[in-house]
C-alpha cells in the first residue's frame, strides 16, 4: 500500500474560526483596536462585559475575513465592485 | 427614507450559495435595513457619512455591511460563515 497522507482541509475562505475569548480577540485585533478595547474592558460594568467582549469580537472576525476591511475601504472610496441587490435577490424586487 | 441595497461580488458569491432557511433571514434582514440601517447591526466602526456594522445572521452566520447616509445606500460587503 502507498503512503497515503491526509492534509487538513483548508475551511472555505468565508468560514471564520475566533474563540469569544478576550485573548483571541485581543490577538485578532490591531493595536489600535486593542487600546480600545482594553479602555472598554476596564471601564465596562460586569454586567456589561459580554456585550464589549462580543463587540469587539465581531471587529475582530472583520480583521480574520480574508479581504474584508478592503471591501469596506472600497465601499468607502467609491471604487467598490457592487451589484444591486435585487439582481442576487429577487425576493426584493419592487419592495 | 428608503435606503438603497447593494452588494459586493465577492459576499453575493457567498450569498448564492445560502441554505434556504438562512435565505430567508437575510431576505428579512434585507427589507429591515432598507428602512432603518442603523438600528440593527453592532457598529464596528463609522467615519463620516459611512458607519461599518455586522448582524448576525441565524446561529453561525454574519453579515458586514456598511451605511452611506449621504447616498442613502447600504452596501453588504461580507456574508461570513462562523465556526
Amino acid at each position: 500500500m502507498e503512503n497515503v497522507t491526509a492534509q487538513p482541509s483548508e475551511p472555505a475562505p468565508h468560514r471564520i474560526v475566533l474563540p469569544r475569548t478576550i485573548r483571541a480577540v485581543e490577538r485578532a485585533l490591531t493595536p489600535e483596536q486593542n487600546a480600545k478595547f482594553a479602555a472598554e474592558l476596564k471601564d465596562v460594568n460586569a454586567g456589561g462585559l459580554a456585550q464589549v467582549v462580543e463587540r469587539w469580537w465581531r471587529s475582530a472576525l472583520l480583521n480574520k475575513a480574508p479581504g474584508a476591511r478592503d471591501r469596506i475601504a472600497a465601499v468607502k472610496a467609491g471604487t467598490a465592485r457592487t451589484l444591486p441587490m435585487e439582481s442576487v435577490v429577487p425576493e426584493l424586487r419592487g419592495r | 427614507m428608503s435606503y438603497g441595497l447593494v452588494i459586493t461580488e465577492e459576499a453575493s458569491a457567498v450569498l448564492v450559495q445560502m441554505d434556504d432557511v438562512t435565505h430567508e433571514l437575510y431576505v428579512l434582514e434585507m427589507l429591515e435595513l432598507q428602512k432603518d440601517p442603523h438600528s440593527k447591526g453592532v457598529l464596528d466602526s463609522s467615519e463620516g457619512a459611512f458607519a461599518t456594522y455586522t448582524l448576525a445572521l441565524g446561529p453561525l452566520g454574519m453579515i458586514a455591511y456598511v451605511v452611506n447616509d449621504a447616498m442613502a445606500t447600504v452596501t453588504v460587503t461580507d456574508v461570513l460563515w462562523l465556526g
